[in-house]
């Protein structure tokens, strides 16, 4: 389950996730986390904590009929103030914004078999929007084609696919993967899309998976 | 002051109980930068690369917690897991790689967390602090600001205030003042604070370690010309000067 203010973020940890065999639900705010938490009692949960909201911090390690739920928390690099509140809570790990899909599922099995022993089993292959993932070897399948992506080519990858028909922006691509500190005026993202492009035999004007949307930003064409 | 580099031995304060240990297991550069960072923590520290040493120091000293250079010195997460006299000593490990199977290994073997290099200082502090919650129930009590040659720097308000002057610095920038100062005196190539600032698999404009050095000078008022904290080593790279080197500079 999982409590992500922005919706980017929440669909590239749910598609994350698919590494694990889990089911997520997405809360948009706390009340409907609450309610979550109570009704659908959720084995994990994941929130993203904003410094100045108390009530985030509250649904930290909190219990639901005398079992705690493990949780892991989302902070920005660089915030130890959060990060201190947030272990001090009694979070379980936390996760720095931006992040790579790999520390993301690594951080979430360790935590799980912590948890429950050896619960849950890890997918290293799934399927992203019709292409064939496999994080362990950081390969895609297109066609016959098996590419190795970096680990930045694929977490722009999972970041587009999971937010797909919707036009992202540089600046958001940017934060959320590079972060917020990264030098500004740089053109990294578009660099990063064109080397993927090339990668997945993408042609930009005829893109399959990766549309450039004029003065606006990236979008993924076709479906999860 | 507590003498960054390699001084955590000599020249300590008197014991003290309250203080948690931390035996570090890497090279000097990072290892240094690690050292820095814990005084946030008030930690004890001692780093070795020598599993003799190593062996001994989990047996006597019996460190609350250790931080080891997985990529470097992976047999050393069996060393402190092996020295269980004092009960489990939690391990922090470092990789620059992003190998799931890698790290889901590490924590099977005993890893207690595992972190990426590069990483921003707050992991440093806010992660032993976690472990020391959870392996010891102690809470170590943070000090938010310490100081480096006449910098006091504040790492939770993310700011370095020169003679009650304040700076606003951004993660990076105050990573890479940590690793320079952390290393005070000595020359760390381009190559080396890439390595451990960005990590090897950012691509990255080959300059960016200039323009932050720059930017880091710009902020503190140093000049370039005329450096009082990070001088420009023709073909070697950047030195942050030590306090000594300063005032012999000024006589």
């Amino acid at each position: 389950m999982l409590v992500v203010v922005d919706q980017p973020l929440a669909n590239l940890v749910a598609l994350t996730l698919n590494h694990g065999k889990y089911v997520t639900h997405i809360a948009e705010n706390i009340t409907r986390a609450r309610i979550e938490l109570e009704t659908w009692r959720p084995h994990l949960l994941l929130v993203d904590l904003d410094a100045d909201d108390a009530d985030e911090l509250d649904l930290i390690g909190q219990r639901v009929v005398n079992r705690r739920i493990p949780t892991i928390v989302f902070s920005v690099r660089g915030d130890l103030k959060t990060k201190l509140a947030a272990f001090d809570r009694g979070a379980d790990d936390i996760i720095t914004v931006p992040f790579v899909p790999e520390e993301l599922v690594a951080r979430t099995l360790a935590l799980m078999r912590r948890s429950y022993g050896d619960g849950i089993a890890f997918i290293p292959v799934i399927n992203v929007a019709g292409l064939e993932v496999d994080l362990l070897n950081q390969q895609v399948k297109v066609g016959r084609l098996r590419p190795e992506l970096t680990a930045m080519e694929q977490a722009l990858l999972y970041l587009l696919a999971s937010n797909p028909g919707q036009t992202l922006g540089r600046e958001e691509i940017l934060d959320a993967l590079w972060g917020a500190d990264y030098v500004a005026g740089s053109n990294v993202v578009d660099r990063h899309v064109r080397n993927l492009r090339l990668k997945l035999k993408d042609d930009w004007r005829n893109p399959r998976f990766i549309g450039t949307v004029p003065g606006k930003g990236y979008r993924f064409l076709g479906s999860r | 002051m507590a003498a960054p580099s390699g001084g955590t031995r000599e020249g300590a304060k008197p014991v003290q109980i309250e203080s948690p240990r931390a035996l570090i297991v890497m090279n000097e550069t990072l290892g240094n930068l690690v050292v820095l960072t814990l005084q946030h923590g008030r930690y004890d520290t001692r780093r070795t690369t020598s599993p003799d040493d190593c062996r001994a120091l989990v047996g006597e000293w019996a460190p609350h917690l250790a931080l080891i250079d997985l990529d470097l010195f992976e047999p050393f997460i069996d060393i402190v897991g092996r020295g269980l006299t004092h009960g489990h000593t939690p391990i922090m490990a470092f990789t620059r790689r992003r190998d799931t199977a890698l790290k889901l290994s590490a924590y099977e073997r005993g890893a207690d967390d595992i972190l990426e290099v590069p990483f921003t200082l707050d992991e440093i502090v806010a992660r032993p602090f976690a472990l020391m919650r959870r392996a010891h129930g102690m809470t170590v009590t943070i000090v938010p600001k310490i100081r480096l040659d006449g910098l006091e720097v504040d790492l939770i308000e993310q700011r370095v205030s020169v003679a009650g002057r304040v700076l606003h610095l951004t993660p990076i920038q105050q990573t890479l003042l940590y690793l320079l100062a952390a290393n005070a005196g000595k020359a760390l190539s381009r190559e080396d604070l890439l390595a451990t600032i960005w990590g090897g698999e950012f691509e990255i404009e080959s300059n960016v370690v200039d323009r932050h050095i720059r930017e880091l000078r710009v902020k503190l008022n140093d000049e370039w010309r005329a450096p009082r904290y990070i001088e420009t080593v023709p073909g070697a790279g950047y030195r942050f000067k030590s306090q000594a080197s300063v005032s012999t500079a000024a006589e």
